[in-house]
């Protein structure tokens, strides 16, 4: 696996220059492979992932649903359940500033549970899902701050969980309520609260708006922001919505069939996608404030897990596969501002698939015409906002 | 009114003297809360209409009355106030007449694995719609009329597609196979609920840009329900924005969304996730919202029912309901456009018609799924 030792060794330098000097790793995972044993076969879902969570800053994670989203971000605090494995890599995580790391792919499930809630909390889809329906509100805040900080008293773990649910909008005489007796926008809410119950460093959050309407989870992704701000939590954030991860995060990772497949800073994103599966999520979005123009997707169905191609897992959609897409699977190389799967990015040449010419995608399924976006329409002035 | 010039390509449909195909004036629609004795006012004066070659969407948050708009369209529901015309005349309910209107009003569910049978193959579905609404009779009529259809929906060539059966196809795949069978009787308004909101985002665009077509090719009338306002934006012609019950905000779409006047609107636009926005763009949005709360439609209010979230919200609006006020073709239910001096207030319109019925709409048990199915 030469590419993932030249992630690794690279590593160190990869930041670009214009970030902060302050910019101290959290997360670093190294050859990530999580696998699901089944009675068709070994799914495995997340294959070789590499990447570096830094401290206070959030990674986004996006990609078609069965792409392995959920699996990637359950695994990253090993909160994976069977059948599910991590059958290969390490998750090394820096909890203190200075002091060793400790790799979570190597602990005992009852090692783990020292660094759950104190230090890697998940906040899931569905709210309901996660709290205890027969048991207050107040309660659920409590058992887990006493469970997990046995210094703190129940007084005081009480007085925190008012403040966490102030903190969220959710007035602290709500503490009595059921979870059934909060809408879902409050439950969503409570639940992004408890999750920061210990003041863990990493908090996972998979797809928590995608049940909520627009202007509720603006409302929580505000919040979110505005929490995220004073405790200095880092997130990794899943959703198959792109346009929401450009607004947040510091650093996107999009998956495809169970692998990264192109890593960089929203503005990377936004502006010069590098990717052609990205370039096509890119172009699956319509614009909210930008010039209306007509838009094709991507046509093609995700690939079987169980039956991948043999080389590029996006070929059978690609509108600019070279033979060579077919035949040989393309590393993750690293590149300015970011690393990217693509036989037509090197790094010397790491833009080469924004101008390449599209082909007719082979299958044609949906296909009402592939437009490529060029570099240059990418880059077209941002309108002003003017959002009152 | 904005004419669109870009790659969206919408012609905005000339309609001002014409009579729309579908419409409906003033429309109430009171339910009764399951199991309550309490009145859920789903829809509380509303006005719509559908137009040939014309997507119209109808964009709000959950609750805010769309599918129940959908269902007394495709005649689920019967309005409890206001009428419901198809062609200007006001829509005959009961057996026959409603098979009839079938043929031309079509709805599209927003869950392609609920809507068709798992256990028949796109022959049998498609080819089921052709005979009963005596499209095609005959195996090979209405092979050849299956393939046209799939032909259609983009589903090339269609002889890959016709043995499959539901279940070994994407969900986008899927959804084309719904919109086929709807335009199996040539209808001339397709009604589509959310036809996107189960679909992944890369496919998406696929379905819209496929009802952007039919619209263009066969004239039909679309009513795209979303709360996806950037895709109401991509793809209508018109946009009707609903809060609570009401339609607070229509017009040109283009013109609404850049130029949004009812609080509402503002806020739902500028909650909406948008790209350019990304984070180090400057451009970042910071919006406070401190209620996202949907409002109770148990009670009747006086005033403006958006304003116990509305940021600019005046004394008066707690207490009077605002009329809508009119500027082209595009109007407002707002106390803010009082000032404003482009628009103009309304004098409340004429109570149209109203249907007689009853004091609550038809239970949703008796008719529960308006498709082909339904009108055996
Ligand atoms: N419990 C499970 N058993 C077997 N396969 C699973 C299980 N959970 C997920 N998978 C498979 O793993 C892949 C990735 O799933 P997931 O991580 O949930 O994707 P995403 O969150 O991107 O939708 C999919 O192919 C899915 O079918
Ligand atoms: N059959 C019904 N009985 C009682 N209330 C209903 C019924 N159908 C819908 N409602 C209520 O009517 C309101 C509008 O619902 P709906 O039209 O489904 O909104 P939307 O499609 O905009 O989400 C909601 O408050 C909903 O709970
Ligand atoms: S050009 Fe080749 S390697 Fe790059 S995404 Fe397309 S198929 Fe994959
Ligand atoms: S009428 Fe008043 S409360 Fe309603 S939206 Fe306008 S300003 Fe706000
Ligand atoms: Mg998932
Ligand atoms: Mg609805």
């Amino acid at each position: 696996m030469t590419t993932m030792t030249e992630a690794e060794s690279t590593e160190s330098r990869s930041e670009t220059p214009h970030e902060a000097p302050t910019r101290r790793p959290l997360l670093e995972v190294r050859g990530l492979c999580v696998d699901y044993i089944t009675e068709r076969g070994n799914v495995r879902a997340c294959d070789d992932i590499t990447l570096t969570l830094h401290r206070g800053e959030i990674l986004g994670i996006a990609g078609e649903s069965a792409s392995g989203k959920s699996t990637l971000l359950a695994a990253l605090g090993r909160l994976q359940r069977p059948p599910a494995v991590t059958s290969a890599g390490s998750v090394l995580l820096h909890h203190e500033i200075g002091s060793a790391a400790v790799d979570l792919a190597q602990l005992s499930e009852n090692e783990l549970a020292a660094y759950r809630w104190v230090d890697i909390s998940i906040v899931m889809q569905s709210a309901m899902a996660c709290l205890n329906p027969v048991m207050r509100l107040g309660s659920q805040f409590t058992d887990v701050i006493r469970e997990h900080m046995p210094a703190v008293g129940k007084g005081e773990a009480r007085e925190r969980a008012a403040e966490l649910l102030q903190m969220v909008g959710i007035p602290s005489h709500r503490l009595d309520a059921y979870p059934h007796e909060l809408s879902g926008g409050m439950q969503q809410r409570a639940l992004i609260a408890l999750s920061l119950a210990c003041e863990p460093q990493l908090v996972l959050m998979d797809e928590p708006t995608t049940a909520v309407d627009v202007v509720m989870q603006r409302q929580i992704l505000t919040q979110i922001l505005r929490l995220q701000e004073r405790l200095g939590f880092a997130i990794a954030f899943v959703t198959h919505d792109l346009s929401l991860l450009l607004e947040i995060s510091d650093q996107i990772a999009i998956m495809y069939g169970g692998k990264i497949v192109e890593i960089g800073t929203a503005e990377q994103l936004y502006r010069a996608p590098r990717h052609p599966y990205t370039q096509g999520l890119r172009q699956a979005f319509p614009p909210l404030s930008e010039p209306v123009r007509r838009l094709s997707g991507i046509p093609g169905s995700p690939p079987d897990l169980l039956n991948l191609p043999r080389g590029c897992a996006f070929a059978p959609r690609c509108p600019k596969r070279i033979a060579r897409c077919d035949t040989e699977l393309p590393p993750l190389l690293e590149v300015p501002g970011g690393k990217v799967a693509c036989h037509l990015s090197t790094p010397e040449n790491p833009n080469g698939a924004i101008g390449a010419t599209a082909h007719t995608p082979q299958e044609q399924e949906g296909s009402d015409g592939y437009e490529v976006m060029a570099a240059e329409e990418l880059a077209h002035d941002v309108k002003e906002g003017d959002a009152a | 009114m904005t004419t669109r010039t870009d790659a969206g390509q919408k012609p905005i449909a000339d309609h001002v003297d014409r009579t729309p195909i579908l419409e409906v004036r003033d429309l109430e629609v009171h339910l009764r809360a399951p199991g309550g004795r309490r009145t859920v006012r789903a829809v509380d004066g509303a006005s719509l209409a559908l137009h040939a070659g014309e997507i119209t969407a109808l964009v709000g948050e959950s609750g805010s009355g769309k599918t129940t708009i959908a269902r007394v369209l495709s005649l689920v529901y019967k309005p409890t106030g206001g009428s419901l015309l198809y062609d200007g005349k006001p829509v005959k309910y009961g057996h026959r007449a409603e098979r009839a209107y079938y043929s031309n009003v079509q709805l599209i569910f927003q869950d392609p694995f609920a809507s068709l049978n798992a256990l028949k193959k796109v022959s049998y579905i498609l080819g089921r719609a052709l005979r009963i609404h005596r499209i095609a009779s005959g195996p090979r009529a209405v092979r050849a009329k299956v393939l046209e259809l799939l032909g259609l929906v983009n589903l090339t060539p269609g002889e890959s597609f016709v043995d499959r059966y539901p279940t070994d196809m994407s969900g986008g795949q899927r959804q084309r196979i719904a919109i086929a069978r709807s335009l199996a009787m040539n209808p001339r308004v397709l009604l589509a609920d959310e036809p996107t909101s189960m679909l992944d985002a890369s496919i998406r665009i696929g379905v819209l840009n496929l009802l952007d077509r039919l619209r263009r090719e066969h004239q039909l009338a679309v009513l795209y329900i979303t709360h996806d306002i950037a895709s109401a934006r991509y793809l209508a012609d018109r946009v009707n924005v609903m809060f609570g019950g009401k339609i607070v905000e229509y017009g040109d779409a283009e013109d609404v969304i850049a130029n949004p006047k009812h609080p509402y609107t503002r806020q739902l636009i500028s909650a909406a996730p948008d790209p350019a926005r990304y984070k180090g763009s400057g451009h970042e949005i910071i919006t406070d919202i401190s209620d996202a709360s949907p409002i109770d439609n148990t009670v009747e209010y006086m005033g403006c029912r958006f304003a116990a979230r509305c940021p600019v919200a005046l004394p008066k609006c707690t207490t009077q309901q605002p009329p809508y006020f009119v500027s082209g073709t595009r109007a407002t239910a707002c106390w803010r456009a009082e000032d404003d001096p482009s628009f103009s207030e309304t004098t409340p319109q004429s109570t149209a018609t109203h249907s007689g019925a009853g004091d609550e709409a038809t239970p949703p048990s008796q008719k529960e799924h308006v498709s082909h199915d339904s009108t055996e």
